[in-house]
């Protein structure tokens, strides 16, 4: 279609009969206003003035009655929004809502008309470098008209847990050793002073120290020399009521 | 991510670390500290007998097996026939270092000081035996069957010393009865000893009798 057809559609008298090329131009633009209509893709192609007519066409139609977006494409907005946000929060995102991927030639534009995303040429091809994140930054975000590549928020949101949950981790360590230190019991010799307040059960005569009087019994004068058998029984009897102590320590 | 995982989880060991020998960690305490949360509150006993100590413990039995192998080592010295290395033995447990307010500790010294004795009187040393005997007796602190047996063992010294001067008095055949009256003294020195032996035996064993022998 050239500029002088439209020209020549505009000097046609408008009762006058329809010509098989008129017919034909008139049903490839219905074609392409039923494809806006329905979202599919647009020719790659295409005249200017026949692209201005069909974007007048689009806004005729937006303005004359409620358009509401698919599913998908609602949430494939949404989460543009959110990545918009989260990577200007992470200098991701410039400010005129192009994303950075991180590898040249892969900046996928934002579209805002309607919300749609139209991605350019490079787009289409895997993210080409984004770190160790390589290729997994980009995700097709498809809506009924075709696919777009936004930034995977999933991917995203690892990234930046992975940068954050190892500092935290050790932050509450960390605190959690200073809390402890500040809130620690107190020292041994305080806790010495409060178990010998408490009552202590008495042990028996048999494993205390204690005069040996009632072992030895009155020395008779022919054995005032026997120290020695007198020191040998001391030494068991007071042997027996160690180790009884010890035993019985043990088996508490 | 490997390596922030690393360092995380190397943060949180050694925080923990730090809280443990910070907060949970108990410094070694001494025993002397450890063993005053077991110390026993004093009970009653005899005061003839003495009050009951503190538990039977390891430095106890150690001063006990002590003075045990000095007599023991003495035994084997007297064997021999060598005096001098005996009772060196023997005053080695003299200097034996008992758990403080020990019982034994005194009557194992009195017991020592009593064989001395009995060993310098043996060997005609009445002097030394002497000796031996009074500090022991001017030493203790509370009257025991030790104790008592000491008193008879400086009777027996005075009972030596009579004998001695007995016998120098019939050499002399009474010159001047100077050694006739100092054996007389001598015996009456021994009989009180005795009698102080006797008078210490009889008050403890009416005290263990009165309470139950332990």
């Amino acid at each position: 279609m050239s500029r002088d057809d439209h020209v020549d559609d505009l000097l046609r008298a408008p009762d006058d009969a329809i010509d098989p090329a008129e017919q034909a131009r008139a049903d490839s633009f219905a074609d392409l206003v039923d494809r806006l209509i329905e979202g599919r893709d647009l020719p790659p192609a295409m005249a200017s003035e026949e692209r201005a007519l069909i974007e007048v066409a689009g806004i005729v139609r937006a303005s004359t009655r409620e358009v509401e977006l698919a599913p998908e494409r609602r949430a494939a907005v949404v989460d543009q929004m959110f990545e918009h946000v989260l990577g200007q929060a992470g200098g991701q995102v410039k400010a005129g809502g192009q994303v950075k991927t991180g590898g040249p030639g892969t900046e996928p534009t934002m579209a805002r008309d309607a919300g749609r995303a139209e991605p350019s040429p490079d787009q289409r091809a895997p993210a080409g470098s984004d770190g160790a994140d390589s290729g997994q930054g980009v995700s097709q975000a498809r809506d009924g008209s075709g696919s777009a590549q936004t930034p995977d928020l999933a991917a995203y949101r690892r990234k930046r847990l992975s940068t954050i949950v190892p500092w935290t981790v050790a932050a509450a360590a960390a605190a959690a050793a200073l809390s402890l230190a500040l809130v620690r019991p107190a020292p041994p010799t305080d806790r010495l002073r409060v178990a010998d307040t408490r009552p202590i059960p008495a042990l028996p005569i048999e494993q205390r120290s204690r005069p040996a009087d009632p072992l030895v019994g009155q020395i008779p004068r022919e054995r005032v020399g026997g120290a020695r058998e007198r020191i040998d029984m001391i030494y068991a009897d007071r042997m027996a009521g160690f180790r009884d102590r010890r035993l019985r320590g043990r088996l508490r | 991510m490997k390596r922030a995982l690393a360092i995380a989880f190397l943060a949180a060991v050694a925080g923990g670390v730090i809280g443990y020998y910070w907060a949970g960690h108990r410094p070694p305490t001494d025993p002397e500290s450890e063993r005053s949360v077991t110390q026993l509150p004093e009970p009653s006993s005899s005061e003839l007998a003495g009050p009951a100590g503190s538990a039977i413990d390891e430095p106890l039995m150690i001063a006990l097996a002590q003075a045990k192998n000095f007599h023991h080592k003495a035994d084997v010295y007297l064997r021999e026939g060598k005096f001098a290395q005996a009772m060196a033995s023997l005053e080695e447990i003299l200097t034996i270092a008992f758990p403080d307010g020990a019982p034994e500790a005194e009557d194992v010294t009195l017991d020592a000081r009593a064989r001395m004795a009995k060993l310098a009187i043996a060997r005609g040393e009445l002097d030394r035996a002497m000796a031996i005997v009074e500090q022991g007796i001017a030493g203790a602190k509370r009257r025991s069957f030790f104790l008592a047996n000491l008193h008879t063992a400086r009777g027996e010294v005075y009972e030596a010393m009579a004998n001695l001067l007995d016998e120098s008095s019939d050499v002399d055949d009474g010159v001047d009865g100077k050694a006739a009256a100092e054996a007389r003294e001598a015996r009456r020195r021994a009989i009180e000893a005795f009698d102080q032996s006797i008078s210490i035996n009889r008050e403890l064993q009416r005290a263990l009798v009165g309470e139950g022998i332990r």
